[in-house]
This record gives structure tokens, sequence and C-alpha cells, in this order.
């Protein structure tokens, strides 16, 4: 996903500057070691072609960052700051599945490597 | 758990070089102003960092000693508008303050919007004599980008016309046959189901009498 992409109403004479590459939607603008196969070689709107698993890593080790900053506010965080409103979309949605994902997520006969 | 919080709070921050402001939690943060670049940038290795923009040493006069800033626009009719970037120290980012100075110099409002600028644009954009004021500014990811417009009157104070996620496009002015206003392209992501994510275009007409942004053709 691309800002500046070439979607209805964009201007054509902007430029792509920013990219949500992969599962986690990593923008390398605003995390800079996001580089490699966390993002892969194809640009906005096209196809992610980097390592899943690479995307998720970083993703991971961002949620901890937030996690150690925000605690249980970090899933809006990393949308957005507190007053964006897709970011209090989604700690609400977090907020509302905590107590069911915590108990899902904790359960070790289903995730025995944790 | 409370002591871990309370020893991340007591984190003694080594400044980061050309900071002018930083703020500890769990790690630190800070703005920083180094080579003529306005930086957000987190102590903790592998987070955030990005380049927010040129150092416009000349205006530092215009905004307090905490803020650095990025751009200066200024009207036909005097209209100055300086957007400066700041830390915000609730939520551990950097963010821009756009400051409305009058043509008689006093700032008559600020507005806080993210840190990083997309486009601006500042003139007569609805053709006749109304002065608009236009800006996309965005955080994070691409879903982010948010534009506000906004009404420079003659006298008085500035009104905010729009705010809205997504983009501004176009702006029509006003000539026979045409309706003025602007395209904008609108995110329509709710920040949790993938499939929404996407833009969908509209048109605002400018109200030239009540100075508005209506939804919609007339």
């Amino acid at each position: 996903m691309g800002n500046r992409e070439t979607g209805p109403g964009f201007p054509a004479h902007t430029k792509i500057w920013s990219v949500d590459y992969g599962p986690f939607m990593i923008n390398p603008y605003f995390y800079p070691n996001a580089t490699g196969q966390v993002i892969g070689t194809n640009g906005a709107n096209q196809t992610f072609d980097g390592d899943p698993d690479a995307n998720i890593s970083l993703g991971i080790s961002i949620l901890r960052g937030l996690y150690a900053r925000w605690g249980n506010a970090d899933a809006g965080h990393y949308v957005g700051s507190a007053t964006n409103p897709n970011a209090q979309n989604r700690q609400n949605k977090w907020n509302s599945w905590n107590a069911q994902l915590t108990a899902l997520f904790s359960n070790t006969d289903c995730f025995p490597h944790i | 758990m409370k002591i871990a919080l309370l020893i991340s709070q007591l984190i003694v921050a080594t400044p980061i070089p050309g900071q002018i402001d930083s703020v500890c939690r769990g790690y630190c943060s800070a703005l920083t102003v180094q080579g003529g670049i306005v930086r957000f940038v987190d102590q903790e290795p592998g987070t955030r960092k990005w380049t927010i923009g040129h150092y416009l040493g000349a205006d530092q006069r215009l905004v307090p000693a905490m803020e650095a800033p990025v751009r200066h626009l200024r009207s036909k009719r005097g209209w100055r508008i300086v957007a400066s970037a700041f830390l915000n120290h609730d939520e551990c980012t950097a963010q821009l303050r756009l400051h409305f100075l009058a043509p008689d110099g006093m700032q008559r409002t600020t507005e806080d919007v993210s840190s990083v600028l997309e486009q601006v644009q500042i003139g007569n954009l609805f053709g006749g004599s109304d002065e608009i004021f236009a800006i996309t500014t965005n955080e994070l990811h691409v879903y982010n980008n948010e534009t506000e417009i906004w009404f420079l009157p003659e006298r008085g104070e500035p009104k905010r016309l729009l705010r809205i996620l997504g983009v501004y496009a176009t702006f029509t002015r006003i000539a026979a046959g045409k309706i003025p206003g602007v395209t904008v392209a609108r995110q329509t992501y709710d920040g949790v189901h993938s499939d929404t994510k996407g833009t969908v275009q509209e048109f605002y007409t400018w109200d030239a009498e009540t100075k508005s942004l209506i939804l919609g053709v007339k």
C-alpha cells in the first residue's frame, strides 16, 4: 500500500514517498531499519515479494518496543497516536478481545513453544 | 510490574546529538536539529526515526524554543502560517504545530497535525478573493494521511473548513459552468479490517456566502 498511489482522486503529478509493506504493513520511511527481505523488492500496490517471516519478526520487535512503553495501549500506538481515529479503532478492538486473545495465546497445549 | 514501570520512568536520558527536546517513557525519544535537518528519533534500536524537514532558523523567533520551524507560507493578504515540529510528550512522538499569524503579525490560533508534511497550498484556491490554506500530513502508515482545509478571513479568526483522513487532490476555481470546490481522496480504512483499506473520491462544494465546504454538488 503506497502513499500518493494512483487511486481515484490522487494528483497525477505527485510521487510515492512512502509504502506499507507485508503482513505487518511496515513503512520503512518511519522504520528505516526495515530493509531487505522485510520489505522485498516490489513497490507500492504490488504483491509483497519479501519474506513474511522477516516482516513479521520485525513487526514483533516493534510491538515489543511499544509494549515496553505503552503496555496494553500498544495496539493503538502501532497504528498511530491516540487522537488518530484508526488508532482508536484498533485499540478499542484490542480492548474488547484482550481477555480472549490472552487466554488463547497463553494456552501451551495450542502453543507449546511459548 | 509497578517497580519495572517506575524504573522505566526514571531512565536518565543520554542526550541524542542535536536534540532540542526529549521524552522518556520505557525508552527515550527526541526531536533533533542537526545539519539543518529536523528529525524525530527513538533511542531504542530498531524503532522509529524519520525526517520532518529542513530547519528554518530565521523563523525560530516566531515559535517557542522547544519547537523547530520547517515551513513558512505567506498569503497575498499577509496571513503567515509557520509549521514547526514539536515533541508531543504524552504520545512520545513528533507532530507539527501550525501557527496562524494574521496580517497584523499577531498569532490568532494554532493547530496540531501529524509530523510528516505531504502537501500544502495557500491562496485563492476556489477563485475569487477568499484565501484558503490546505495541508495534508501523515504518521506511521500510508492510511493515516489527514487533510485540513482552512479559510483565512480579511479580519478575525481563521476557520477550519474540513478535517478528514485522506488527501486533497484538485481545487476547482469559480468560473462559468464550474462549481468551486475541492476533490479529496478519503481513506476508507477502519483501523481494524484490512478489506476496508482504500480510498473513495469525494467533492466538497465551496459556499462563498457561508464560507463553508459542503459534501457533494449543490
